[in-house]
């Protein structure tokens, strides 16, 4: 009478302890993923992190940009004559259907900004050498200017600027 | 007094209801050794699955998922960081194109570069439309362009001769 119940209990201890087991077993698994990657993490020089942290933030950082591209020009005796963000826009990826799939926060996002300056010709080959080399990515990817005379010119940049979340 | 024997029937009697009654015996006994050992068997299981439970919460914070969270972060910086790198735009090569292939009796008035289309456009003037040609055949002769074009040539008052022109960059 005792055993039939007692036996039914049983089983679902084994039961239990099976998927225990199997958990435990996929948990040692990743256990030695994770040492591995943190293994990694720490050969990593700390000032390196830092620099990749820089180089691409964890926000948007505009306010950070304004000064940064205000310390630039003022470096080379540019005027900065406006500069203006537009709308962040969100990371997003490309199915292998062609549809764009929602921000994957893995993916970066990316800040749009235009800049307007007014520089002499070479002034304006060195804040564009200044760009290129910039930790923080600064990706020029519209350049318009005419001539002028006093040997001035006025120069329209489109800027891309690059963040993690 | 002659003895009365007793009957077979009765004999076989007694000796059915023994044996059922040690066969009762004897199922009883096994009946609860079995309970015994399936209790005992319960018990060792319980043990087991109480340690198990402990070894998974112990892992379970051992394996920080701040930490775990960190780790992804660093390591998709990392491969997003590679892949900005690999398509990190630069256009110091325009300006020393141009300022390498220009023709000196040529000069341009205005630059507008697109580097997701790799087009420049330029507005120039020079002294003839031979020197358009001349300056044309150059740019599209050098092997990082993939097209270079003209349009709107017009002779000025003074003799010059101004133009558009669009050059296409591999």
């Amino acid at each position: 009478m005792t055993a039939r119940p007692m036996w039914d209990e049983i089983s679902v201890l084994r039961a239990e302890s099976k998927v225990i087991a199997d958990n435990l077993a996929q948990l040692k698994e990743v256990e030695a993923l994770r040492d591995q990657l943190l293994n990694t993490y720490n050969s990593i020089p700390k000032s390196d992190i830092a620099r990749l942290e820089e180089f691409l933030p964890a926000k948007a950082g505009t306010e950070d940009l304004l000064v940064s591209m205000e310390n630039f020009t003022k470096a080379l005796g540019i005027q900065l004559k406006n500069i203006n963000f537009s709308a962040v826009s969100s990371a997003v990826q490309t199915l292998p259907d062609g549809t764009l799939a929602p921000a994957d926060p893995k993916l970066y996002s990316t800040v749009n900004y235009n800049l307007t300056v007014s520089a002499s010709y070479e002034a304006f080959r060195a804040l564009i050498d200044v760009f290129e080399k910039n930790l923080r990515l600064v990706d020029v990817s519209d350049v318009t200017f005419t001539s002028a005379d006093g040997g001035t010119y006025g120069f329209a940049l489109k800027v891309k600027s690059y963040y993690q979340k | 007094m002659p003895k009365k024997v007793s009957s077979g029937m009765e004999y076989y009697k007694n000796e059915g209801l023994g044996a059922l009654l040690r066969l009762s015996l004897i199922l009883f006994i096994l009946a609860s050794v079995l309970t015994g050992l399936l209790f005992a068997y319960k018990g060792l299981l319980a043990r087991q699955l109480d340690q198990q439970r402990q070894i998974l919460s112990d892992l379970q914070v051992q394996f920080e998922p701040s930490l775990v969270a960190q780790l992804e972060h660093v390591a998709s910086t990392i491969t997003n960081a590679k892949m900005l790198l690999n398509k990190h735009l630069f256009i110091t090569p325009v300006f020393n194109f141009l300022e390498k292939h220009t023709l000196p009796d040529v000069s341009f008035s205005s630059f507008n570069y697109s580097a997701d289309k790799k087009t420049l456009t330029l507005n120039g003037e020079a002294p003839s439309y031979t020197e358009i040609s001349a300056q044309i055949k150059t740019f599209q002769n050098q092997q990082e362009v993939a097209a270079a074009s003209f349009a709107n040539t017009a002779l000025r008052d003074a003799g010059s001769v101004v133009f558009n022109t669009i050059i296409n960059f591999k």
